[in-house]
């Protein structure tokens, strides 16, 4: 008896880039949820059959970096009020979705819808203080239709400097395991190593470079990431390492960019939003910005070990939301808009300004083309990942204005041609005739974000994985095609279709919790109730809120 | 490994024996280090000792008359609800208000069933009133958790605040525990108490400034002006404020050469409070904390904010949110009589609005929670009799400073908790009126 729930996309030409399929018209089966072999016996018939003849079939998407969940995207749209009002920017309540906002930051119910009707069925928020998990976890709650994780900051995490300081590498590996389980969070982030508490110590620090001692501690940022990287590596984490580099925005900061790579000392690493990080210029001169992606691309095509994505610049309304305080306020000062900033006891920073990128501006438009010079540049696109860094650079929303970019040379040389003429002589996209296939698309939105998260179930469409499938109405104009999925199916069923909503599933919230050895624990215990204005026994994220 | 974090219950599970680090909601501080002593269903001892968590948490169990109300009269859950369903059913525009005083899981009911209603949603104080947001939404918050200022702040001013009245251990577990943080190890913190008179925490203070009546707001002009080291009319200043202008220099050096400020005021000051923060960043760290109303009000404003991306006063009557402070807040729409029913959680607006806004709701067919029997429950359509919030009621609630903590029930309750009650109207609505 085949399943009762058997479904075959019947006829589409697949883009399976984890299983070498690039385009060839193939069935697809699916049961339980999952992603199966096709019945060995041909006189089986599948109880649905979605006809998917001259369409394309993608796996889901998978957002690799993004922040849609916790305080700092709360405080967002709390700053933000004016930007969520209007027809334009308000989702209607229906018989099956709540109603919501959108804007540069939308509501948690909007963000799930918004997302699947994209195509996209997980997204991970990249930037959460161990303390706010249970705030973030009660978000990601109210995001339905996409499965999702955290990535915890531990970069600035005092007590992991200390074990650092000591060079106590076993308390650290044990550390790592026990905030992971604690928070219930998928990886460990670094944002701005050391950075942020030197942030805390003055409001003059922004260029905090690799090998300067974190204040206070005998330890340098870049022992910093040698040594949580070696710990998340020796823990054998799925996604070891997510790293925000130091001295994010700043003209020249591409040496850090490089350094930070070499202090991986060969572990896996991913560098998150590499755009904001590969400035060539003079320190603090923001006029002599220019692109050294060149420099940055070659050692990333030379180094399977390190996986990025782009944090891609896109003209208009963004929300810099960052870990990195210390950037937060240099553009509070800089653009003098709004500005939110929390710091977090023992762990971590938190700053939140509007900004909006200009095309006018050779800074702004200089950041664009360097986004898509990363795309460009590296030449394994399983290495370079779809980001905008949402809403940093911009919404998710633009993809598919980047995959355009990305796919049609002459509307990117358009593009580049309405920007002032400067941007041209600063940086290469101008000599790159480079195009993405389909399938080099399929690898950048979903099968590498997978591969590089060590999602085995996702990403892909072979026998056991996730039934998650996005089916696209080609059109030549890519952004079209990609803004409009046909259909989009999460678990086996269809949550959307033609942009309606039709099911909200609720997305599974998925963590590591590696063993760790309970006897390193007195030690941190101790630490802890001297250092926290909270019991350890009210610190752990004791329930999953995802129900 | 089991990781999760549980209450260590010493003897007979929770209607006898000693809950350790159980969470307070009697206050903004929400300190979660109690010891209870438990017996015969009842919390009999509260440690550390503090007058408002003995309050809180010691007050006899109260008895409500029933399970449910309906017109006054004792009903059943099922037909209590089917009632409330019905009333709703019927209403045009309802208006959902309340809600700071229960679970982060209750507020996310109540927003799912008024934007269910197309309601107009307002969280609203004891006191009935909408809470103010404008501060952070035109200018922001430069802030930080609790535990930063206690570990690093070497300078603390209470701003015209009465932390040991109102917030009775903040001093205690904020303001004075020795720094930690490294490389403020050993340095001594100096507390600061501004206001106009004395007061408990003037007194546990280092120092005291005084301040005129009404003299907040010159102050804290003057404050900013000295910090950027702008002229100040002398004779103006002394008598707007109430100080002279070399006290208020001292304070502005205090504050500029402090290594990391923390200024705790009250609601109404939050905007100049953070205007003059951000001028200390030229000079220095400094951050500026709401001593903040009890758990679970921010909570109201962070579930509201991301479910609908306003924190109050939100219209869902066009299908979709609309924020509209002032005009759609709870007390106007009962002072202007828009609505046709009304939910009220948690909160007694009879009692506390009075004038033309209870005349409007006295006028209105309501549906209450609450855990007593307050003026408002007893003239409602149908009151529904809820486990007294932050002692028997599990969830999370938000502490003033964001950080959420989990609360336990203490001692068990047979009714029903606020989120389920709404969760099974808004269930009976969507079977009704998809």
């Amino acid at each position: 008896m085949p399943p009762a729930d058997l479904t075959c996309i019947a006829g589409g030409a697949v883009y399976d880039p984890a299983n070498g399929v690039d385009g060839q018209v193939r069935d697809l089966w699916i049961a339980g949820g999952k992603i199966v072999a096709p019945p060995a016996d041909g006189s089986i018939k599948a109880a649905r059959t979605i006809d998917a003849s001259g369409l394309v079939v993608m796996p889901g998407g998978v957002d690799i970096h993004c922040h849609i969940a916790g305080a700092k995207p709360n405080a967002a749209r709390r700053i933000s009020p004016e930007s969520r009002r209007g027809e334009a920017n308000v989702l209607r309540r229906t018989a099956s979705t709540r109603s919501g906002t959108r804007g540069p930051v939308p509501s948690t119910f909007a963000t799930g819808y918004l997302y699947a009707a994209l195509g996209y069925t997980a997204a991970f928020d990249a930037a959460v203080a161990p303390l706010g998990a249970r705030h973030a976890h009660l978000e990601l709650g109210d995001t339905p239709c996409l499965d999702n994780g955290l990535f915890v900051l531990m970069g600035n995490n005092q007590y992991a400097l200390a074990c650092i300081e000591r060079g106590d590498r076993q308390q650290l590996r044990m550390f790592v395991a026990w905030l992971l389980a604690s928070a219930k969070a998928y990886a460990p982030k670094l944002v701005n190593p050391g950075g942020v508490e030197a942030w805390k110590r003055t409001p003059a620090a922004r260029n905090h470079g690799l090998d300067e001692p974190v204040p206070g501690y005998d330890a340098t940022p870049r022992d910093v990431i040698r040594e949580l990287v070696a710990a998340a590596n020796d823990l054998n984490l799925p996604h070891p390492a997510h790293i925000h580099c130091n001295q994010l925005g700043m003209p020249g900061n591409w040496r850090t960019t490089l350094a930070t790579m070499e202090a991986l000392e060969g572990h896996r690493g991913h560098l998150a939003h590499v755009q904001f990080h590969s400035y060539g210029g003079g320190a603090g001169e923001e006029a002599s910005l220019s692109s050294r992606v060149g420099e940055l691309a070659e050692y990333v095509n030379a180094q399977k070990n390190i996986t990025v994505d782009v944090g891609q610049v896109l003209f208009g309304e963004a929300m810099a939301m960052t870990g990195d305080g210390a950037a937060a306020y240099f553009l509070h000062k800089l653009y003098g808009r709004r500005w939110y900033n929390c710091d977090v006891e023992v762990e971590a920073g938190c700053g939140v300004t509007p900004i909006e990128y200009r095309r006018k501006s050779v800074v702004h438009a200089l950041q664009w083309a360097i986004g898509l010079e990363w795309y460009l540049l590296v030449d394994d696109p399983w290495q370079v990942m779809m980001s905008t860094d949402h809403p940093n650079g911009a919404s998710f929303l633009a993809y598919p204005q980047i995959i355009r970019l990305l796919m049609d040379r002459e509307f990117r040389r358009e593009s580049l041609a309405r920007c002032p003429a400067a941007v041209r002589e600063r940086c290469r996209l101008g000599d790159l005739d480079r195009q993405y296939t389909l399938g080099e698309i399929a690898v950048i939105t979903r099968a590498g974000p997978a591969r590089a998260l060590g999602l085995a179930n996702k990403g892909h469409l072979g026998p056991g994985a996730d039934a998650d499938v996005t089916i696209y109405t080609p059109n030549e104009n890519r952004q079209t095609m990609f803004e409009l999925p046909r259909l989009v199916i999460k678990g086996g069923e269809i949550v959307v279709e033609q942009g309606e909503i039709r099911r909200t599933p609720a997305g599974a919230t998925l963590f590591n919790a590696p063993a760790y050895d309970p006897q390193r624990l007195p030690h941190l215990e101790q630490w802890f109730e001297k250092h926290y204005s909270l019991r350890l026994s009210n610190y752990g994220v004791a329930r999953s809120t995802t129900a | 490994m089991d990781n999760d974090a549980t209450p260590q219950a010493d003897g007979d599970g929770n209607t006898g024996g000693l809950l350790r680090d159980f969470v307070c909601a009697g206050c903004g501080c929400a300190c979660d280090d109690l010891t209870l002593a438990v017996d015969g269903g009842r919390i009999t001892h509260v440690h550390p000792p503090c007058p408002l968590a003995e309050t809180f948490l010691l007050r006899p169990p109260l008895a409500p008359p029933a399970a449910c109300l309906i017109d006054g009269e004792p009903a059943g859950l099922d037909e209590a609800i089917e009632r409330a369903v019905e009333i709703l059913l019927a209403a045009k525009a309802p208006l959902v208000m309340g809600l700071q005083r229960v679970t982060c899981d209750a507020q996310r009911a109540a927003v799912e069933l008024a934007d269910r209603l197309g309601a107009v949603l307002d969280p609203v104080d004891d006191s009935g009133r909408s809470p103010d947001h404008t501060a952070v939404q035109s200018i922001g918050a430069v802030t930080a958790t609790l535990g930063e200022v206690a570990s690093r702040a070497d300078l603390v001013v209470y701003w015209n605040v009465d932390p040991m009245v109102t917030h009775p251990r903040h001093m205690e577990r904020f303001a004075r525990p020795p720094l930690v943080a490294r490389g403020a190890e050993g340095i001594a913190r100096r507390v600061i108490a501004v206001g106009m008179r004395r007061t408990a925490t003037s007194q546990a203070s280092d120092e005291f400034l005084q301040l005129g009546a009404a003299g907040d707001e010159a102050a804290l002009t003057a404050l900013r002006a000295l910090v950027r080291a702008v002229a100040i009319d002398e004779r103006a200043t002394a008598s707007q404020t109430g100080a002279t202008v070399a006290q208020w220099a001292y304070l502005a050096e205090r504050l500029k050469s402090a290594r990391y400020a923390a200024i705790f005021h009250g609601p109404q000051h939050a905007e100049p409070v953070t205007e003059l923060v951000h001028d200390l960043h030229e000079h220095t760290r400094a951050v500026a904390l709401c001593l903040g109303p009890p758990p679970n009000a921010q909570g109201a404003v962070e579930v509201l904010t991301w479910q609908t991306g306003f924190p109050s006063a939100v219209d869902f009557g066009a299908g979709y949110p609309q924020h509209r402070p002032g005009e759609a807040s709870a007390a106007a729409v009962l002072e202007r009589r828009e609505a046709d029913a009304a939910v009220i959680i948690a909160v007694d607006p009879l009692e506390s609005l009075g004038g033309r806004a209870a005349a409007g709701l006295r006028a209105l067919p309501t549906i209450v929670l609450d855990q007593r029997l307050s003026p408002t429950a007893a003239s409602a359509a149908v009151a529904f009799f809820t486990p007294r919030f932050g002692i028997e009621t599990d969830g999370e609630i938000f502490r003033s400073d964001g950080v959420v903590l989990p609360l336990r029930s203490a001692t068990p309750s047979t009714l029903p908790a606020v989120e389920r009650i709404l969760g099974q109207i808004n269930q009976r609505l969507a079977a009704r009126r998809p």
